[in-house]
This record gives structure tokens, C-alpha cells and sequence, in this order.
């Protein structure tokens, strides 16, 4: 028996109820909003907050790319795709430039976002603070009284025992100066893209029934000391297919005896660079 | 030289049609029916419908054939259809008193008004494998009339009440409970939400955590006041599905079969008040009595601050016990360890090769 | 020194039918230090708790003046200047170094965490300042990166106190600081809490069941029993000349 669906798998009250939470969350940039997450036909943990918010702001003339960990073909990110592409009708694409709605795990596309796009973040866990204090009515008092040291401190001990900041990704970030937020398990080198970006960036998070935003042109600051200062990764090769020297690069093991290259983690941005050489 | 991977969606095909195979299992053998499903196997159908949150015997079953068994997948698969379904009013409370009830025993009492019926439980069967308990006299089980059953049988908490033993619900009840599916819900919460979450948590897991306040961590010393399961009429108001009616009689329209258990706690006394027995409450459908009781404990457990005891188990931390009962939500956060994390792996890599290296 | 900084009215707390704390008055000036005297279970420590703000009285109130001189009622403040004032303006000093100090951030963070949580952003400028806090309290500088568990109780004690003081707070209430510390521990613990009350000008209000702590730190001294005060005064006339018979008892039963 095949069921019949709605637009995007949601009904028309949920995609509402979902885009009055996503209103609120651009009103209030950083801000963790809660909202009656569905259970959707992936698995929480799968990316069922960003298929959501995603679901809730597709419409029919939408051009959708959906990546994990930067590529269009993983298995997960086409699982989604055919679960749009199923539930939707929409065209989809794994061109950045051309896509309207972006929706992503882990990564944010090489290729420089533009006006009217919107990125869909997949989120594990909203709360930044969640590693200091387990106990979500804390960590609200937290947000509530801006208390953000107990983050702070966090740093200066990852320097006092390490000698620098121990995150490399889901690094943390100020927001419009007066938010912490979690910028989802991105790498920290895509963080210097979140600020003043032209795009609308939504974050989901679905088994935490929390969404968040940070719209456009919005100060993003990743935390750090003036004498530590926030610093991307970088390596000393460049993709072996493509050549480029400024995108994050992917290890691969080649052979039994643990020969590496690195490759572009950005498919897409990789073929397009080729096509230009 | 190294070449992209492509092909995730041919991937995907194969493995589908791999898991398809599976499913069907030796071809040879007759394709289970739903139907056997949902009469053979009541009790699966009966947890996945109560942490499916979806009361319908043969969606249920569907559910179970389609998942091959595993029954966290079934109850998946049914939260998943739950989400597709509109939403066009709600019941009345259920009257449980009105129970015809199929079975109802109390631990408390030797005797009670009613007789302590013990209808169709595996409690006294001997639990050998291929053991035949009984002779089938091929009359439906579920013939009530057959069964003895009895409606309005006085409850046992009531009794207790009229002695001034049974101590009062501390928190005070909302006008209209709050709905944990319809509005994001946060800590602490109240106690309707907070028995809404138990009803549908994983039923292992509170069966643990059940389990654990027998063995002193959050001793409540409970005794089963009463256990009834047996059918109650579910009723509407035809006012509250189409507002232009005006009519707000409640109306049959049919009946659950559900399982309620109330637990008798001690108390501890304050100098203000005599000390009293407390309670905690649990509710299924259908015949899932361990998950009724585990849910019982459970929710007294969780009333500990409000009854002025000094949490200090993990029974009685509300956070704790109800931010990890839901396995829908457990299963797809652990299993999502399997999707590909190598981008922020390498991104550890280089953090630890460069701590490493100064 | 003369200028008043916290004034408790008729404070009061009940737990069920249990007066914790009754009818209690008080006034405490800038630089001047108050202990607390009594048994346990006489209402001492919920008293300091509710000086602190950190619960509601059912009576009275608690009023404190700030650095800008206004008077501040305890009662009706937003949570938000509480939490404010307890970081900038106040210092709370438990028994149980423990209960402050997390294993796993090291002295340097705990002392720098009030600087950080107020905005302080140059990692090397913060653990200078640490260091110097714990050259104060005659705590090896060289250990700023060590984690307190690795400290005597002594040293948790002075890394707790400083970590307080380091935002300049102008009054520190105590719980028991020295109690449960070696004797030699103890008395220099005391020494440098006399030296520092003088040297920062701190207002202290000290609780404890110590007679010999109340009297060496304390100007003005409260003895309560089953959380009334029964007697109050200047240290030496109360020790010297004890009227009340609760008093008289605590006094002779020091050796």
C-alpha cells in the first residue's frame, strides 16, 4: 500500500508550527527556540531537525542540494535527497550555485554562499554548553543571565593542558555579540563563513526539539583569547584531483600499506574547479 | 591515484533489496499475515502500539512484520506514521472505574470487594519451553462474557482515601493538560507531561530504573494497591470535533483494552502531617502489566521533590530519567554513530598531530 | 569604615513548622567583620544563606548598599543583578573547598573565572594575575596549572578565598572556613584572613561554632540558638562578660 503523503511529509499545521519557531529563532539570532519535533521516516540523529526545517520552507519552485560531510553522494545525503525528491517533486541539484535551499551535515560549501539562499544545518546537540552542564534548566539560566564564563574557562584550561584551544570542530561561537551558540559539528575552518554571511542560516535539531537561526549579515565571533587567537586548519597539501590549496581536505587511505592523499571534502566544489583547470 | 567514490544511491538499492530478502526470509515458508501477528503475538502489538503512541492493533502488527521483529524498529515506523496523521480532537478522560475488567488483583489485601480475578496472566504458568499450561476449549479468550468479567469494581485507593490514608496529589492538576506531542515541553515538568513521556518510554529501560528504586536507590517501598486490565469505553464530544455542533454530550464510541496499575508507597511524615501512603500510576494498552508497574515506580520516583524527599537517585532525577526513556530517540542517536564522521575526525587528526608535535 | 553596607530586618524562614531562622536583626559597616556563633542546628548557616540572597526569607529583609551607594533590597532584586553583585561584589567561602573547586580546572581557571565570566580575554594577563593572588596567600605561583585536587585542604581553602577575592569584593561571608582543617593549618588560615579583612578592607560576616576564630577575626559577634539570637555585642564583652545563660555555657565549655 503506497500512503499518501503531503507536501514535504509534513502536514500544513506542523510545517506552521515549525516556521512560527523558525521566525522566532531569526528574531533572535543564536537563540535555541523549542518546537514539537515529529518524528520523521529517518531516524533521529539522522537529521531529522534539519529535514524539518527544511520540509517547513520548501516550496514547489525550491532547487534542493543536500550534502554530508561536504559530499552529495554519501549514503545519507542521498537518502534525503530521495526522501525530497519522494515526498516533493522539487528539482534538486548538487550545484551550490544553483541550489535555493542547502541542506547539510557537518560541512558548509566551498563555494561562496549569495543572497536568498538558505542554509539547513543538521544539529545534534543545540546547547553549547552542554559538556560544562548536563542539566538543560542550568543551561537556560545560563543563556538567560549571559553567564558564558564557565565557556571561557573551558578554553583556558584546553591552553593551560594542551598549549592551545583542544576543539576543532562545533567550535563555539558569540552571536550578534550576545549569544552563544553551537554552529552544529562543522570543522572550526568553516566557521569564518557564518559571519556576515549573505545567506539565512537555520540550524535543527530534532531529537532536542530545538531550532535556531542566524540570519543574514549577523556578526559571528569564534570565541578565543586575544593572545590565542581563533586560528583554521590548514594543510601543507592541496587536493590531489583539483589542486586547491584553500578547501578542507579529506584523508584517504589508499592502499594496505596506509598510503594517504588528501581530496577535497566539497564534491562539488572539487568537480567545479576541475572543470575550470 | 585516487578516484573519487560514486554510487551511494546503487548502494542503497542493493542494500534494500538485500534487507527485503531478509525480511521474507525461506520462500518456502508461508508469509506471516498480519492478522496471525496481531492475534498471536497481542503482547508485541500491545508495546509497540503504547511506545508507538498509535492504538491501532494492525498497524502495529504491519509494523512488527515489516521491522522482522525488531520491535523498537516497529515502534519507529509507527511514531513515523503517527507524524503523516491529522489530528481532529481528543477524548474524554477515560473512566477507568468503568472498567469491565478482565482481571484485577490487589497485593494489598487478602480479599477484596470483586474477588481477586486473576483472568489471563502468565503469573502462575510454569515456564517450561513447549509446555501446553491448559487445556484450549477453543472458546475466545477474548469472549468477556466467558471470561467473568465485571464492570465497576470499586477501587482500592478509593478506600484507602476515605480512611485519610491515601495522601493527596501535591502538584495541582491543569485545567487542560499540557500535550508533549503538540508542544515542546520543558524541564521541570509537570506531572501530566511527565506520566505522557512514561507512557510511551522504552519499557526495558524503565523497567531498570523501576527495578532499582526496589533496591535502594530512591526507596519508596511500594505494594500493588491494584492492577485491573479489561475494556473501558472511550467516549467524545461531537462539540469538540466540529465546533459547529453544539451538542456536548458525550458519546461512545468504542472501547480500549488497557492495563492500569496503582502503586501504594510509604510516605515520609512532616511535623505538619500524619504520615500517609502515597502513589504512583501507570497505564497501557492492552496486557503490558511489567510496563504498567515499571511506569508506576517510576512516577512515584519522579514525585520525590514534590513530596519533599531529597532526591538522590538517578530514579528520582526528572532530567535524567525522562530526557533518555524515549528509544525512538535513543536508538536513532546511537545508531547515528555508524553515519560517516571523518570530516571532523580529521579534524581531531590534525589537532592531535599538531598538540603532538610542539 | 563607619559607612553601613548590609541590614537585616526581622528576617525569618521557616521549613514546614521549623523556625529556622527568627526575627533577626543586624547591621554590619564597611571593613567590619561580624561572626556568627552557635551549634549546629542553630539556624547559622540558613542565616548566611539568606544574607547572601541565596534564599527568600518568609520575614523581613535584607538590604545591602553598593559601590555606587545605593541600598539594594535582597528580596525584590532581579536575579540577574544578584548573580551580578555575588561576582563583582560579594565573596561566599564554604566549608568544603570541594563543593567550589572542579577537579578538572586548574587553579589558574578557578581563580580567573570571575575575570573571564566579566568579559578578561588575554590568557597570559589572567594567569599573571592568578599567580600573583597566589604569591598573596603564600601559595607556590609555580603550581597555577595544577588541578586543586592535587592541594592540601589548606591550600583549597586559600585557592577557594582567593578566587573570591580576585574581583575586589567588598564583603566575603564565611561558612565554617577553617573547620576541619589541621590545627596549624587552621591558625595560619586565620592569620592570613586577619591580614587580608586589613589589608582589602573587606566586611566579613564569619559563621562559626569556634569561640577562638570569632575572637580573633570578629568586631561584633551574634549567638544564636534554635535560630533566634540570644545575645550581641563587641567579641571581647560578649566572651568576657557573657549575660545570657546559652552564652555563659558556650563560654565555659572552652577549655
Amino acid at each position: 500500500m503506497t500512503p499518501q503523503l503531503p507536501f514535504a511529509y509534513l502536514d500544513d499545521q506542523t510545517k506552521r508550527m515549525i516556521r512560527r519557531a523558525l521566525l522566532k529563532a531569526v528574531a533572535l539570532p543564536g537563540h535555541q527556540v523549542p518546537f514539537a519535533s515529529r518524528e520523521m521516516p529517518l531516524p533521529y540523529g539522522w537529521g531529522t531537525g534539519g529535514i524539518q526545517v527544511t520540509a517547513a520552507v520548501l516550496g514547489p519552485e525550491d532547487v534542493l542540494k543536500v550534502i554530508d560531510q561536504g559530499a552529495d553522494d554519501t549514503t545519507n545525503a542521498v537518502n534525503i535527497r530521495r526522501f525530497f525528491a519522494l515526498t516533493t517533486g522539487i528539482e534538486t541539484t548538487t550545484t551550490t550555485a544553483e541550489a535555493t535551499v542547502i541542506q547539510t551535515r557537518h560541512r558548509i560549501p566551498e563555494h561562496p554562499l549569495k543572497a536568498g539562499q538558505i542554509m539547513v544545518f543538521q544539529v545534534p546537540i543545540p546547547e553549547p554548553l552542554r559538556w560544562i552542564e548536563p542539566r538543560s534548566e542550568e543551561t537556560r539560566r545560563m543563556h538567560a543571565l549571559r553567564d558564558y564564563g564557565p565557556m571561557q574557562v573551558k578554553l583556558y584550561e584546553d591552553i593551560t593542558q594542551h598549549g592551545t584551544i583542544a576543539t576543532s570542530y562545533d567550535y563555539p561561537v558569540m552571536v550578534n555579540e550576545h549569544t552563544l551558540m553551537s554552529p552544529s559539528p562543522i570543522p572550526k575552518f568553516d566557521n569564518p563563513k557564518l559571519h556576515q554571511s549573505p545567506a539565512l542560516m537555520l540550524f535543527g535539531a530534532g531529537r532536542e526539539k530545538r531550532v535556531y537561526a542566524v540570519p543574514p549579515y549577523t556578526d559571528v565571533r569564534s570565541l578565543d583569547f586575544d593572545d590565542y587567537p581563533f586560528e583554521v586548519q590548514r594543510w601543507p597539501q592541496a587536493c590531489a584531483i583539483c589542486g586547491a590549496d584553500n578547501h578542507y581536505l579529506d584523508e584517504i587511505i589508499v592502499d594496505d600499506a596506509g598510503t594517504r592523499e588528501m581530496v577535497c571534502s566539497d564534491t562539488d566544489a572539487c568537480r567545479a574547479r576541475q572543470d575550470q583547470t | 591515484m585516487y578516484v573519487a567514490v560514486k554510487g551511494g544511491e546503487r548502494a542503497i538499492d542493493a542494500s534494500l533489496a538485500l534487507l527485503d530478502a531478509w525480511r521474507r526470509g525461506d520462500p518456502n515458508q508461508p508469509a506471516l499475515q498480519i492478522e496471525q501477528v496481531e492475534q498471536q503475538l497481542g503482547i508485541a502489538v500491545d508495546r509497540v502500539m503504547a511506545e508507538g503512541s498509535v492504538l491501532d492493533r494492525r498497524l502495529a502488527a504491519l509494523a512488527i512484520i515489516q521491522a522482522q521483529g525488531d520491535l523498537v524498529e516497529a515502534i519507529f515506523l509507527l511514531r513515523a506514521c503517527r507524524a503523516t496523521l491529522s489530528r481532529f480532537g481528543q477524548t474524554c478522560p477515560l473512566q477507568t472505574d468503568q472498567m469491565l475488567a478482565l482481571r484485577r488483583i490487589s497485593a494489598c489485601f487478602k480479599d477484596i470487594p470483586g474477588g481477586q480475578k486473576l483472568g489471563p496472566t502468565a503469573d502462575y504458568s510454569l515456564r517450561i519451553l513447549g509446555l501446553e499450561q491448559a487445556n484450549a476449549n477453543g472458546a475466545s479468550p477474548l469472549n468477556a462474557a466467558d471470561a467473568n468479567a465485571q464492570a465497576n469494581l470499586p477501587r482500592i485507593s478509593r478506600l484507602l482515601e476515605a480512611e485519610g490514608l491515601l495522601a493527596q496529589p501535591t502538584e495541582p492538576e491543569p485545567t487542560t493538560p499540557p500535550d508533549i506531542t503538540q508542544e515542546p515541553v520543558q524541564f521541570p515538568m509537570p506531572r501530566a507531561a511527565r506520566l505522557q513521556m512514561l507512557s510511551r518510554a522504552d519499557e526495558g529501560y524503565l523497567l531498570a530504573l523501576g527495578y532499582s528504586t526496589q533496591r535502594g536507590y530512591g526507596s519508596t517501598h511500594p505494594f500493588v494497591g491494584e492492577i485491573r486490565m479489561g475494556y473501558t469505553p472511550v467516549c467524545v464530544r461531537l462539540s469538540d470535533i466540529d465546533p459547529s455542533v453544539q451538542d456536548d454530550t458525550p458519546v461512545e464510541i468504542g472501547e480500549l483494552l488497557l492495563t492500569e496499575c496503582e502503586m501504594i508507597n510509604q510516605f515520609q511524615a512532616n511535623s505538619d502531617e500524619p504520615p500517609k501512603f502515597t502513589r504512583g500510576y501507570g497505564l497501557t494498552p492492552g496486557r503490558a502489566e511489567r510496563k504498567a508497574m515499571a511506569m508506576a515506580l517510576v512516577d512515584r520516583a519522579l514525585q520525590a521533590e514534590s513530596l519533599g524527599e531529597t532526591p538522590s537517585a538517578p530514579s528520582q532525577d526528572q532530567e535524567f530519567v525522562l530526557a533518555h526513556g524515549d528509544n525512538v530517540e535513543a536508538s536513532g542517536f546511537v545508531q547515528h554513530l555508524k553515519l560517516p564522521h571523518y570530516v571532523d575526525f580529521q579534524a581531531e587528526l590534525a589537532l592531535v598531530r599538531g598538540i603532538q608535535s610542539s | 569604615m563607619s559607612q553601613p553596607i548590609l541590614r537585616a530586618q526581622g528576617l525569618g524562614l521557616r521549613y514546614g513548622s521549623l523556625r529556622a531562622v527568627h526575627n533577626v536583626n543586624l547591621s554590619l559597616d564597611e571593613g567590619e567583620c561580624l561572626a556568627i556563633v552557635g551549634e549546629s542546628g542553630s539556624g547559622k548557616s540558613t542565616l548566611l544563606s539568606l544574607l547572601a540572597g541565596q534564599q527568600q526569607p518568609h520575614e523581613g529583609e535584607v538590604a545591602y548598599c553598593d559601590r555606587s551607594g545605593m541600598w539594594l533590597n535582597l528580596n525584590t532584586l532581579d536575579e540577574r543583578d544578584r548573580r551580578r553583585l555575588a561576582r563583582t561584589e560579594w565573596g561566599f567561602v564554604r566549608q568544603h573547598a570541594q563543593a567550589t573547586l572542579h577537579p578538572h580546572v586548574s587553579a589558574g581557571g578557578h581563580i580567573g573565572e570571575r575575570l573571564m565570566g566579566l568579559g578578561a580575554r588575554h590568557y597570559g594577563e589572567i594567569r599573571k594575575t592568578a599567580q600573583q593572588w597566589m604569591a598573596r596567600v603564600e601559595m607556590d605561583p609555580s603550581r597555577v596549572d595544577e588541578s586543586p585536587s592535587r592541594f592540601s585542604g589548606g591550600m583549597q581553602q586559600r585557592l577557594q578565598l582567593i578566587a573570591n577575592l580576585v574581583t575586589s569584593p567588598r564583603l566575603v561571608l564565611m561558612d565554617e572556613p577553617t573547620t576541619g582543617l589541621d590545627v596549624s593549618v587552621q591558625a595560619k588560615l586565620l592569620d592570613l584572613l586577619k591580614r587580608l579583612q586589613e589589608e582589602l578592607g573587606l566586611a566579613t560576616i564569619i559563621v562559626t561554632h569556634d569561640l577562638g576564630v570569632a575572637r580573633l577575626l570578629a568586631d561584633q559577634v551574634l549567638v544564636m540558638v534554635r535560630g533566634e539570637v540570644v545575645e550581641r555585642g563587641l567579641v571581647d564583652q560578649v566572651f568576657d562578660d557573657p549575660q545570657h545563660p546559652y552564652t555563659q555555657q558556650l563560654v565555659t565549655s572552652v577549655l
